[in-house]
Protein backbone atom coordinates (compact mmCIF):
# COMPACT_ATOMS: atom_id res chain seq x y z
CA UNK A 1 0.00 0.00 0.00
CA UNK A 2 1.20 3.48 -0.76
CA UNK A 3 2.32 5.66 2.09
CA UNK A 4 0.01 8.39 3.33
CA UNK A 5 2.19 11.46 3.25
CA UNK A 6 -0.37 13.94 4.57
CA UNK A 7 -2.76 13.26 7.39
CA UNK A 8 -5.11 15.91 8.65
CA UNK A 9 -7.24 14.97 11.63
CA UNK A 10 -9.98 17.06 13.21
CA UNK A 11 -8.31 20.37 12.39
CA UNK A 12 -10.19 23.46 13.52
CA UNK A 13 -9.18 27.07 13.33
CA UNK A 14 -10.97 29.92 15.05
CA UNK A 15 -10.16 33.57 14.57
CA UNK A 16 -11.03 36.44 16.81
CA UNK A 17 -12.19 39.31 14.68
CA UNK A 18 -12.87 42.70 16.13
CA UNK A 19 -16.30 43.95 15.25
CA UNK A 20 -17.10 47.59 14.83
CA UNK A 21 -20.11 49.53 13.69
CA UNK A 22 -19.66 52.37 11.24
CA UNK A 23 -19.33 55.97 12.39
CA UNK A 24 -16.93 58.07 14.39
CA UNK A 25 -18.68 57.51 17.69
CA UNK A 26 -18.39 53.77 17.39
CA UNK A 27 -14.80 54.07 16.23
CA UNK A 28 -13.93 55.88 19.43
CA UNK A 29 -15.96 53.45 21.50
CA UNK A 30 -14.21 50.46 20.01
CA UNK A 31 -10.87 52.11 20.68
CA UNK A 32 -11.47 51.59 24.37
CA UNK A 33 -13.58 48.49 24.39
CA UNK A 34 -13.44 46.05 21.52
CA UNK A 35 -16.19 43.66 20.69
CA UNK A 36 -14.83 40.44 19.37
CA UNK A 37 -16.54 37.95 17.18
CA UNK A 38 -15.28 34.40 16.92
CA UNK A 39 -15.15 33.07 13.39
CA UNK A 40 -14.85 29.38 12.69
CA UNK A 41 -12.60 29.37 9.71
CA UNK A 42 -12.10 25.63 9.77
CA UNK A 43 -14.31 23.16 11.52
CA UNK A 44 -13.20 19.57 12.02
CA UNK A 45 -11.29 19.00 8.80
CA UNK A 46 -10.19 15.47 8.00
CA UNK A 47 -8.42 14.02 5.00
CA UNK A 48 -5.31 12.15 4.01
CA UNK A 49 -3.26 12.17 0.87
CA UNK A 50 -1.02 9.47 -0.52
CA UNK A 51 2.48 9.96 -1.79
CA UNK A 52 2.55 10.91 -5.46
CA UNK A 53 -1.11 11.88 -5.58
CA UNK A 54 -2.43 15.08 -7.14
CA UNK A 55 -5.39 16.46 -5.23
CA UNK A 56 -7.54 19.42 -6.17
CA UNK A 57 -8.60 21.42 -3.15
CA UNK A 58 -11.57 23.50 -4.19
CA UNK A 59 -14.23 25.70 -2.70
CA UNK A 60 -15.62 29.19 -3.10
CA UNK A 61 -13.78 32.27 -1.84
CA UNK A 62 -13.55 32.44 1.92
CA UNK A 63 -14.29 28.75 2.38
CA UNK A 64 -11.06 28.11 4.27
CA UNK A 65 -8.84 26.85 1.46
CA UNK A 66 -5.89 29.10 2.15
CA UNK A 67 -6.22 28.66 5.90
CA UNK A 68 -5.84 24.91 5.38
CA UNK A 69 -2.88 25.41 3.08
CA UNK A 70 -1.27 27.79 5.56
CA UNK A 71 -1.65 25.24 8.33
CA UNK A 72 -0.13 22.51 6.18
CA UNK A 73 2.76 24.86 5.32
CA UNK A 74 3.42 25.59 8.98
CA UNK A 75 2.48 29.26 8.72
CA UNK A 76 -0.56 28.98 10.98
CA UNK A 77 -1.12 26.96 14.11
CA UNK A 78 -4.60 25.40 14.27
CA UNK A 79 -6.82 25.92 17.28
CA UNK A 80 -7.38 22.18 17.58
CA UNK A 81 -6.55 19.00 15.77
CA UNK A 82 -3.62 17.07 14.42
CA UNK A 83 -1.74 17.39 11.21
CA UNK A 84 1.19 15.27 10.14
CA UNK A 85 2.92 15.96 6.88
CA UNK A 86 5.88 13.89 5.82
CA UNK A 87 6.37 12.78 9.43
CA UNK A 88 6.45 16.34 10.76
CA UNK A 89 4.01 18.56 12.59
CA UNK A 90 4.32 21.55 10.27
CA UNK A 91 4.22 24.36 12.84
CA UNK A 92 6.76 22.67 15.07
CA UNK A 93 10.33 22.36 13.90
CA UNK A 94 9.54 24.77 11.08
CA UNK A 95 13.04 25.03 9.64
CA UNK A 96 13.47 21.28 9.19
CA UNK A 97 9.96 20.74 7.93
CA UNK A 98 9.91 23.36 5.18
CA UNK A 99 12.96 21.85 3.50
CA UNK A 100 10.65 19.16 2.20
CA UNK A 101 7.88 21.30 0.82
CA UNK A 102 7.61 23.67 -2.09
CA UNK A 103 4.98 26.36 -2.36
CA UNK A 104 3.78 28.46 -5.27
CA UNK A 105 1.36 31.27 -4.55
CA UNK A 106 -0.13 32.31 -7.87
CA UNK A 107 -0.92 35.77 -6.60
CA UNK A 108 2.49 36.47 -5.17
CA UNK A 109 5.97 36.10 -6.50
CA UNK A 110 8.68 34.08 -4.83
CA UNK A 111 11.30 35.44 -7.17
CA UNK A 112 13.27 38.61 -6.69
CA UNK A 113 11.61 41.12 -8.94
CA UNK A 114 14.46 43.13 -10.39
CA UNK A 115 16.98 40.40 -11.11
CA UNK A 116 16.86 37.46 -13.55
CA UNK A 117 15.39 34.19 -12.23
CA UNK A 118 18.78 32.50 -12.32
CA UNK A 119 19.99 34.89 -9.59
CA UNK A 120 16.96 34.00 -7.49
CA UNK A 121 17.69 30.31 -8.00
CA UNK A 122 21.28 30.82 -6.87
CA UNK A 123 20.08 32.51 -3.72
CA UNK A 124 17.53 29.77 -3.04
CA UNK A 125 20.34 27.26 -3.38
CA UNK A 126 21.98 28.95 -0.39
CA UNK A 127 18.76 29.42 1.55
CA UNK A 128 17.95 25.71 1.25
CA UNK A 129 21.60 24.74 1.56
CA UNK A 130 21.48 22.59 -1.55
CA UNK A 131 24.82 20.98 -2.48
CA UNK A 132 26.24 22.43 -5.71
CA UNK A 133 26.14 19.19 -7.67
CA UNK A 134 22.59 18.33 -6.72
CA UNK A 135 21.56 21.90 -7.51
CA UNK A 136 23.04 21.78 -10.98
CA UNK A 137 21.42 18.45 -11.78
CA UNK A 138 18.03 19.60 -10.58
CA UNK A 139 18.29 22.92 -12.37
CA UNK A 140 19.13 21.22 -15.67
CA UNK A 141 16.26 18.82 -15.21
CA UNK A 142 13.81 21.63 -14.45
CA UNK A 143 15.09 23.78 -17.31
CA UNK A 144 14.28 20.93 -19.64
CA UNK A 145 10.82 20.11 -18.25
CA UNK A 146 9.75 23.70 -17.91
CA UNK A 147 11.50 25.00 -20.99
CA UNK A 148 13.37 27.78 -19.23
CA UNK A 149 16.51 28.11 -21.35
CA UNK A 150 15.53 31.37 -23.03
CA UNK A 151 13.99 33.19 -20.09
CA UNK A 152 16.29 32.46 -17.20
CA UNK A 153 18.55 35.47 -17.81
CA UNK A 154 15.87 38.12 -18.27
CA UNK A 155 14.96 40.27 -15.23
CA UNK A 156 11.85 38.79 -13.66
CA UNK A 157 9.81 41.97 -14.01
CA UNK A 158 10.16 41.77 -17.79
CA UNK A 159 8.83 38.21 -18.06
CA UNK A 160 5.27 37.51 -19.12
CA UNK A 161 3.03 36.00 -16.47
CA UNK A 162 3.21 32.58 -18.12
CA UNK A 163 6.99 32.65 -18.25
CA UNK A 164 7.15 33.87 -14.70
CA UNK A 165 4.89 31.07 -13.44
CA UNK A 166 7.18 28.48 -15.00
CA UNK A 167 10.09 30.08 -13.16
CA UNK A 168 8.06 30.17 -9.94
CA UNK A 169 7.42 26.47 -10.33
CA UNK A 170 11.13 25.83 -10.82
CA UNK A 171 11.99 27.95 -7.78
CA UNK A 172 9.63 25.88 -5.63
CA UNK A 173 11.17 22.60 -6.82
CA UNK A 174 14.91 23.32 -6.72
CA UNK A 175 15.34 21.77 -3.29
CA UNK A 176 13.57 18.63 -4.43
CA UNK A 177 10.55 18.79 -2.12
CA UNK A 178 8.33 15.79 -1.52
CA UNK A 179 5.20 17.89 -1.45
CA UNK A 180 4.24 20.79 -3.65
CA UNK A 181 1.50 23.26 -2.75
CA UNK A 182 0.11 25.16 -5.69
CA UNK A 183 -2.20 27.99 -4.71
CA UNK A 184 -4.06 29.13 -7.81
CA UNK A 185 -1.13 28.60 -10.15
CA UNK A 186 -3.02 29.38 -13.37
CA UNK A 187 -4.67 32.58 -12.19
CA UNK A 188 -4.48 35.29 -14.83
CA UNK A 189 -2.79 33.10 -17.44
CA UNK A 190 -3.87 33.04 -21.07
CA UNK A 191 -5.18 29.84 -22.61
CA UNK A 192 -1.90 28.76 -24.18
CA UNK A 193 0.13 29.36 -21.02
CA UNK A 194 -2.46 27.51 -18.96
CA UNK A 195 -2.21 24.46 -21.17
CA UNK A 196 1.58 24.59 -21.09
CA UNK A 197 1.69 24.94 -17.32
CA UNK A 198 -0.75 22.07 -16.78
CA UNK A 199 1.36 19.86 -18.99
CA UNK A 200 4.45 20.79 -16.98
CA UNK A 201 2.76 20.03 -13.67
CA UNK A 202 1.49 16.69 -14.92
CA UNK A 203 4.91 15.75 -16.21
CA UNK A 204 6.65 16.75 -13.00
CA UNK A 205 4.30 14.61 -11.00
CA UNK A 206 4.82 11.61 -13.26
CA UNK A 207 8.59 11.90 -13.40
CA UNK A 208 9.44 12.86 -9.83
CA UNK A 209 6.44 11.42 -8.00
CA UNK A 210 6.02 14.67 -6.10
CA UNK A 211 2.75 14.93 -4.18
CA UNK A 212 0.73 17.94 -5.32
CA UNK A 213 -2.03 19.85 -3.56
CA UNK A 214 -3.66 22.27 -5.89
CA UNK A 215 -6.17 24.98 -5.13
CA UNK A 216 -7.85 26.63 -8.04
CA UNK A 217 -11.07 28.12 -9.28
CA UNK A 218 -10.42 26.82 -12.75
CA UNK A 219 -12.16 23.47 -13.12
CA UNK A 220 -10.22 22.72 -16.26
CA UNK A 221 -7.05 22.70 -14.14
CA UNK A 222 -8.64 19.97 -12.07
CA UNK A 223 -9.89 18.02 -15.06
CA UNK A 224 -6.50 18.12 -16.69
CA UNK A 225 -4.53 17.18 -13.61
CA UNK A 226 -6.45 15.04 -11.18
CA UNK A 227 -9.25 12.69 -10.48
CA UNK A 228 -9.62 13.47 -6.83
CA UNK A 229 -11.10 16.62 -5.42
CA UNK A 230 -11.67 17.79 -1.88
CA UNK A 231 -14.47 20.31 -1.68
CA UNK A 232 -14.57 22.69 1.23
CA UNK A 233 -17.28 25.18 2.11
CA UNK A 234 -17.78 27.32 5.20
CA UNK A 235 -14.90 25.61 6.92
CA UNK A 236 -16.23 22.07 6.46
CA UNK A 237 -15.32 19.34 4.04
CA UNK A 238 -18.34 18.64 1.88
CA UNK A 239 -16.98 16.16 -0.56
CA UNK A 240 -13.87 14.07 -0.98
CA UNK A 241 -13.75 11.84 -4.01
CA UNK A 242 -13.66 11.71 -7.75
CA UNK A 243 -14.67 14.62 -9.91
CA UNK A 244 -16.42 12.29 -12.35
CA UNK A 245 -18.81 11.00 -9.69
CA UNK A 246 -19.86 14.55 -8.91
CA UNK A 247 -20.25 15.26 -12.57
CA UNK A 248 -22.48 12.26 -13.13
CA UNK A 249 -24.52 13.09 -10.09
CA UNK A 250 -25.10 16.72 -10.91
CA UNK A 251 -24.98 16.74 -14.64
CA UNK A 252 -28.28 17.41 -16.29
CA UNK A 253 -29.07 14.93 -19.00
CA UNK A 254 -27.40 15.53 -22.27
CA UNK A 255 -29.35 17.24 -24.97
CA UNK A 256 -29.13 16.59 -28.70
CA UNK A 257 -30.09 19.31 -31.18
CA UNK A 258 -30.88 17.92 -34.57
CA UNK A 259 -31.50 19.26 -38.06
CA UNK A 260 -32.78 17.07 -40.84
CA UNK A 261 -34.36 17.16 -44.26
CA UNK A 262 -38.07 17.93 -44.44
CA UNK A 263 -40.24 15.17 -43.07
CA UNK A 264 -43.62 14.78 -41.46
CA UNK A 265 -42.71 11.61 -39.64
CA UNK A 266 -42.70 11.82 -35.88
CA UNK A 267 -39.46 10.65 -34.31
CA UNK A 268 -39.79 7.82 -31.90
CA UNK A 269 -36.92 6.79 -29.65
CA UNK A 270 -36.95 4.28 -26.79
CA UNK A 271 -34.13 5.88 -24.75
CA UNK A 272 -34.86 9.56 -25.22
CA UNK A 273 -37.60 12.11 -24.84
CA UNK A 274 -38.45 14.47 -27.65
CA UNK A 275 -38.60 18.02 -26.28
CA UNK A 276 -39.84 19.56 -29.47
CA UNK A 277 -40.01 18.70 -33.13
CA UNK A 278 -40.63 20.79 -36.22
CA UNK A 279 -40.56 19.62 -39.83
CA UNK A 280 -36.83 20.24 -40.08
CA UNK A 281 -35.45 20.15 -36.54
CA UNK A 282 -35.80 18.56 -33.12
CA UNK A 283 -34.28 18.64 -29.66
CA UNK A 284 -33.98 15.43 -27.76
CA UNK A 285 -32.96 14.68 -24.20
CA UNK A 286 -31.46 11.36 -23.19
CA UNK A 287 -33.37 9.57 -20.47
CA UNK A 288 -30.23 8.39 -18.71
CA UNK A 289 -26.80 9.89 -18.63
CA UNK A 290 -25.01 6.65 -19.30
CA UNK A 291 -26.90 6.22 -22.55
CA UNK A 292 -24.64 5.99 -25.57
CA UNK A 293 -25.08 8.92 -27.88
CA UNK A 294 -23.86 6.84 -30.78
CA UNK A 295 -26.73 4.37 -30.37
CA UNK A 296 -29.24 7.15 -30.31
CA UNK A 297 -27.79 8.77 -33.38
CA UNK A 298 -27.80 5.44 -35.16
CA UNK A 299 -31.45 5.03 -34.44
CA UNK A 300 -32.14 8.59 -35.56
CA UNK A 301 -30.47 8.15 -38.95
CA UNK A 302 -32.83 5.24 -39.57
CA UNK A 303 -35.81 7.47 -39.06
CA UNK A 304 -34.78 10.83 -40.61
CA UNK A 305 -32.14 12.19 -42.95
CA UNK A 306 -29.83 14.02 -40.54
CA UNK A 307 -28.17 17.24 -41.74
CA UNK A 308 -26.57 18.60 -38.57
CA UNK A 309 -26.11 17.45 -34.97
CA UNK A 310 -24.95 19.30 -31.86
CA UNK A 311 -24.72 17.96 -28.34
CA UNK A 312 -25.20 20.15 -25.28
CA UNK A 313 -23.54 19.19 -22.09
CA UNK A 314 -23.12 21.07 -18.83
CA UNK A 315 -19.59 22.34 -18.32
CA UNK A 316 -17.76 21.40 -15.17
CA UNK A 317 -18.02 25.03 -14.10
CA UNK A 318 -21.80 24.86 -14.40
CA UNK A 319 -21.86 21.67 -12.41
CA UNK A 320 -19.70 23.09 -9.64
CA UNK A 321 -21.78 26.28 -9.53
CA UNK A 322 -24.87 24.14 -9.22
CA UNK A 323 -23.21 22.12 -6.50
CA UNK A 324 -22.22 25.25 -4.52
CA UNK A 325 -25.76 26.47 -4.89
CA UNK A 326 -27.27 23.24 -3.72
CA UNK A 327 -24.95 22.99 -0.71
CA UNK A 328 -25.61 26.67 0.03
CA UNK A 329 -21.95 27.65 0.31
CA UNK B 1 26.02 35.59 7.56
CA UNK B 2 27.13 34.48 4.12
CA UNK B 3 23.51 34.43 3.15
CA UNK B 4 23.03 37.97 4.41
CA UNK B 5 25.82 39.28 2.21
CA UNK B 6 24.42 37.42 -0.77
CA UNK B 7 21.01 39.00 -0.33
CA UNK B 8 22.66 42.37 0.19
CA UNK B 9 24.44 41.88 -3.10
CA UNK B 10 21.14 40.97 -4.70
CA UNK B 11 19.55 44.12 -3.30
CA UNK B 12 22.38 46.27 -4.56
CA UNK B 13 22.00 44.72 -8.01
CA UNK B 14 18.31 45.58 -7.90
CA UNK B 15 18.93 49.16 -6.85
CA UNK B 16 21.53 49.74 -9.53
CA UNK B 17 18.87 48.78 -12.06
CA UNK B 18 17.39 52.20 -11.39
CA UNK B 19 20.40 54.51 -11.70
CA UNK B 20 18.75 57.92 -11.54
CA UNK B 21 16.61 57.12 -8.53
CA UNK B 22 19.68 55.80 -6.77
CA UNK B 23 21.78 58.93 -7.40
CA UNK B 24 18.99 61.28 -6.34
CA UNK B 25 18.22 59.46 -3.10
CA UNK B 26 21.92 59.14 -2.21
CA UNK B 27 22.43 62.85 -2.74
CA UNK B 28 19.23 63.60 -0.84
CA UNK B 29 20.26 61.52 2.16
CA UNK B 30 23.59 63.37 2.20
CA UNK B 31 21.90 66.75 2.12
CA UNK B 32 19.37 66.06 4.89
CA UNK B 33 21.91 65.31 7.62
CA UNK B 34 24.10 68.13 6.34
CA UNK B 35 21.26 70.59 6.96
CA UNK B 36 20.72 69.13 10.43
CA UNK B 37 24.27 69.66 11.58
CA UNK B 38 24.23 73.18 10.07
CA UNK B 39 21.15 73.88 12.21
CA UNK B 40 23.03 72.75 15.32
CA UNK B 41 25.90 75.01 14.30
CA UNK B 42 23.64 78.08 14.06
CA UNK B 43 22.22 77.24 17.43
CA UNK B 44 25.71 77.34 18.93
CA UNK B 45 26.50 80.66 17.19
CA UNK B 46 23.86 82.17 19.45
CA UNK B 47 24.45 80.21 22.65
CA UNK B 48 28.12 79.18 22.51
CA UNK B 49 27.46 76.30 24.88
CA UNK B 50 24.74 73.87 25.91
CA UNK B 51 25.35 73.09 29.57
CA UNK B 52 29.11 72.78 29.69
CA UNK B 53 29.32 71.17 26.26
CA UNK B 54 30.93 72.88 23.30
CA UNK B 55 29.78 72.74 19.69
CA UNK B 56 32.36 70.12 18.69
CA UNK B 57 31.51 67.93 21.62
CA UNK B 58 27.84 68.01 20.66
CA UNK B 59 28.82 67.51 17.02
CA UNK B 60 30.68 64.40 18.13
CA UNK B 61 27.57 63.01 19.79
CA UNK B 62 25.49 64.04 16.78
CA UNK B 63 27.92 62.20 14.53
CA UNK B 64 27.92 59.14 16.75
CA UNK B 65 24.15 58.95 16.90
CA UNK B 66 23.41 59.71 13.25
CA UNK B 67 26.27 57.63 11.89
CA UNK B 68 25.05 54.49 13.64
CA UNK B 69 21.44 55.29 12.90
CA UNK B 70 22.29 55.58 9.20
CA UNK B 71 24.19 52.31 9.32
CA UNK B 72 21.13 50.69 10.88
CA UNK B 73 18.91 52.24 8.23
CA UNK B 74 21.11 50.90 5.47
CA UNK B 75 21.67 47.39 6.78
CA UNK B 76 18.35 46.87 8.57
CA UNK B 77 16.01 48.53 6.11
CA UNK B 78 13.98 45.32 6.00
CA UNK B 79 12.98 45.83 9.63
CA UNK B 80 12.25 49.49 9.08
CA UNK B 81 9.87 48.53 6.26
CA UNK B 82 8.54 45.42 7.97
CA UNK B 83 4.96 46.70 7.83
CA UNK B 84 5.10 46.21 4.06
CA UNK B 85 6.38 42.68 4.47
CA UNK B 86 3.38 41.92 6.66
CA UNK B 87 0.88 43.85 4.57
CA UNK B 88 1.67 42.19 1.25
CA UNK B 89 1.89 38.74 2.78
CA UNK B 90 5.60 38.34 2.16
CA UNK B 91 6.07 37.16 5.72
CA UNK B 92 4.20 33.94 4.85
CA UNK B 93 6.83 33.33 2.24
CA UNK B 94 9.62 33.85 4.74
CA UNK B 95 7.97 31.26 6.96
CA UNK B 96 8.25 28.57 4.31
CA UNK B 97 11.99 29.08 4.01
CA UNK B 98 14.32 27.08 6.24
CA UNK B 99 16.11 30.07 7.75
CA UNK B 100 15.80 32.33 10.76
CA UNK B 101 12.82 34.67 10.42
CA UNK B 102 14.48 37.75 11.89
CA UNK B 103 17.49 37.46 9.61
CA UNK B 104 15.27 36.85 6.61
CA UNK B 105 13.19 39.91 7.48
CA UNK B 106 16.35 42.01 7.63
CA UNK B 107 17.39 40.63 4.26
CA UNK B 108 14.19 41.84 2.64
CA UNK B 109 15.74 45.19 1.91
CA UNK B 110 19.11 46.90 1.86
CA UNK B 111 19.14 50.63 1.29
CA UNK B 112 22.41 51.49 -0.41
CA UNK B 113 21.39 55.13 -0.88
CA UNK B 114 21.92 55.71 2.85
CA UNK B 115 25.62 55.69 1.99
CA UNK B 116 25.25 59.45 1.43
CA UNK B 117 24.19 59.95 5.01
CA UNK B 118 26.86 57.60 6.35
CA UNK B 119 29.64 59.47 4.59
CA UNK B 120 28.28 62.81 5.78
CA UNK B 121 27.99 61.79 9.43
CA UNK B 122 31.38 60.15 9.30
CA UNK B 123 32.85 63.48 8.17
CA UNK B 124 31.14 65.23 11.11
CA UNK B 125 32.53 62.58 13.45
CA UNK B 126 36.09 62.88 12.11
CA UNK B 127 36.12 66.71 12.13
CA UNK B 128 34.75 66.89 15.67
CA UNK B 129 37.30 64.35 16.94
CA UNK B 130 40.11 66.39 15.42
CA UNK B 131 38.85 69.56 17.12
CA UNK B 132 38.39 68.04 20.57
CA UNK B 133 41.38 67.49 22.76
CA UNK B 134 41.32 63.79 23.53
CA UNK B 135 44.34 61.98 25.01
CA UNK B 136 44.03 58.85 22.93
CA UNK B 137 45.10 55.71 24.74
CA UNK B 138 44.47 52.11 23.68
CA UNK B 139 41.68 51.94 26.20
CA UNK B 140 40.07 55.09 24.84
CA UNK B 141 40.16 53.69 21.31
CA UNK B 142 38.39 50.61 22.67
CA UNK B 143 35.84 52.84 24.40
CA UNK B 144 35.20 54.71 21.15
CA UNK B 145 34.63 51.44 19.28
CA UNK B 146 32.36 50.16 22.07
CA UNK B 147 30.33 53.37 21.90
CA UNK B 148 29.71 52.82 18.20
CA UNK B 149 28.84 49.17 18.59
CA UNK B 150 26.56 49.93 21.54
CA UNK B 151 24.84 52.73 19.68
CA UNK B 152 24.26 50.47 16.67
CA UNK B 153 22.92 47.72 18.92
CA UNK B 154 20.37 50.11 20.44
CA UNK B 155 19.11 51.18 17.03
CA UNK B 156 19.10 47.54 15.94
CA UNK B 157 16.99 46.63 18.97
CA UNK B 158 14.63 49.57 18.40
CA UNK B 159 14.19 48.51 14.78
CA UNK B 160 13.33 45.00 15.95
CA UNK B 161 10.82 46.44 18.40
CA UNK B 162 9.30 48.59 15.69
CA UNK B 163 8.99 45.59 13.37
CA UNK B 164 7.51 43.42 16.13
CA UNK B 165 4.80 46.00 16.62
CA UNK B 166 3.59 45.15 13.09
CA UNK B 167 2.54 41.66 14.23
CA UNK B 168 -0.30 43.31 16.12
CA UNK B 169 -1.08 46.28 13.96
CA UNK B 170 0.43 47.86 10.90
CA UNK B 171 -1.24 51.15 11.63
CA UNK B 172 0.12 53.47 14.28
CA UNK B 173 3.73 52.86 13.41
CA UNK B 174 4.31 56.57 14.01
CA UNK B 175 4.19 55.69 17.67
CA UNK B 176 7.24 53.49 17.27
CA UNK B 177 9.06 56.31 15.51
CA UNK B 178 9.15 58.08 18.87
CA UNK B 179 11.81 55.56 19.77
CA UNK B 180 13.77 55.45 16.52
CA UNK B 181 13.56 59.02 15.23
CA UNK B 182 13.18 60.48 18.71
CA UNK B 183 15.97 58.37 20.15
CA UNK B 184 18.32 59.48 17.42
CA UNK B 185 17.64 63.12 18.28
CA UNK B 186 17.80 62.60 22.02
CA UNK B 187 21.17 60.93 21.63
CA UNK B 188 22.66 63.88 19.78
CA UNK B 189 22.92 65.80 23.06
CA UNK B 190 24.49 64.59 26.31
CA UNK B 191 21.60 63.35 28.40
CA UNK B 192 22.57 65.33 31.51
CA UNK B 193 21.01 68.42 29.91
CA UNK B 194 17.54 66.80 30.14
CA UNK B 195 15.02 66.55 32.97
CA UNK B 196 15.50 63.72 35.45
CA UNK B 197 12.61 61.42 34.43
CA UNK B 198 13.59 61.81 30.80
CA UNK B 199 17.18 61.00 31.65
CA UNK B 200 16.18 57.91 33.60
CA UNK B 201 14.01 56.64 30.77
CA UNK B 202 16.82 57.01 28.25
CA UNK B 203 19.33 55.36 30.54
CA UNK B 204 17.49 52.40 31.99
CA UNK B 205 14.65 51.66 29.54
CA UNK B 206 16.04 52.70 26.18
CA UNK B 207 19.69 52.93 27.18
CA UNK B 208 21.07 55.75 25.05
CA UNK B 209 22.73 57.20 28.14
CA UNK B 210 25.13 54.29 28.42
CA UNK B 211 26.38 54.62 24.86
CA UNK B 212 26.93 58.35 24.84
CA UNK B 213 26.85 60.22 28.14
CA UNK B 214 28.85 57.90 30.41
CA UNK B 215 31.53 56.74 27.99
CA UNK B 216 31.89 60.19 26.48
CA UNK B 217 32.51 61.67 29.95
CA UNK B 218 35.47 59.34 30.21
CA UNK B 219 36.55 59.82 26.61
CA UNK B 220 36.65 63.61 26.89
CA UNK B 221 38.41 63.46 30.24
CA UNK B 222 35.46 64.93 32.13
CA UNK B 223 35.52 61.89 34.41
CA UNK B 224 38.26 59.47 35.35
CA UNK B 225 35.94 56.59 36.15
CA UNK B 226 37.25 53.72 33.99
CA UNK B 227 33.94 51.86 34.26
CA UNK B 228 32.17 54.65 32.41
CA UNK B 229 34.08 53.44 29.35
CA UNK B 230 32.52 50.01 29.21
CA UNK B 231 28.89 50.87 29.94
CA UNK B 232 27.91 50.32 26.25
CA UNK B 233 28.15 46.58 26.93
CA UNK B 234 24.88 46.96 28.84
CA UNK B 235 23.00 47.46 25.56
CA UNK B 236 23.09 43.69 25.10
CA UNK B 237 20.42 43.38 27.80
CA UNK B 238 18.14 45.71 25.85
CA UNK B 239 18.89 43.81 22.64
CA UNK B 240 18.11 40.40 24.11
CA UNK B 241 14.87 41.74 25.58
CA UNK B 242 13.80 42.99 22.14
CA UNK B 243 14.63 39.64 20.52
CA UNK B 244 12.47 37.98 23.15
CA UNK B 245 9.57 40.32 22.35
CA UNK B 246 10.06 39.56 18.65
CA UNK B 247 9.64 35.85 19.34
CA UNK B 248 6.37 36.58 21.13
CA UNK B 249 5.28 38.55 18.06
CA UNK B 250 6.00 35.59 15.77
CA UNK B 251 3.93 33.31 18.00
CA UNK B 252 1.09 35.81 17.82
CA UNK B 253 1.33 35.87 14.03
CA UNK B 254 1.12 32.08 13.87
CA UNK B 255 -2.14 32.09 15.74
CA UNK B 256 -3.81 34.95 13.86
CA UNK B 257 -2.15 35.06 10.47
CA UNK B 258 -3.02 38.67 10.03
Amino acid sequence: MEKEIIQVKHISKRFKVSKREAGLKNAIKSFFKRNYKIINSLDDINFSIKEGEIVGYIGPNGAGKSTTIKIMCGILVPTAGECIVNGFIPWKDRKKYVKNIGVVFGQRSGLWWDVPPIDSFELLKDIYEIPQKQYEEKLNELMEYLNLQDIINIPTRQLSLGQRMRCELASALLHNPKILFLDEPTIGLDAVSKLALRKCIKQLNEKTNVTIILTTHDMQDIEALTERIILIGKGKILYDGSLNDIKNQYNENRKINLKFKYTDKIINLPNANILEQTEESASIVLKHNDESIADVLNELTNQVEVVDVSIEEMSTDDIIAKLYNELKI
Amino acid sequence: MKLYFKTVLMNIKSQLEYKKAFIISTFGSFLITFLLIIAVYFLFLNFNQVGDWTFYEVAFLFGLSYFNFSLAEMFLRGLDHFDETIRNGEFDRLMIRPQNLLIQSICMEFDLSKIGRIVQTLIVLVISISKINIDWTKYKILVFILMNIGCFIIFFAIFILKATFCFWTINGLEFMNILSEGGKKVAQYPINIYEKWFRLFFTYIVPFGIVNYFPVMYLFGKSNNLYFGITPIGTIVFFVTCIFIWEIGVKHYESTGS
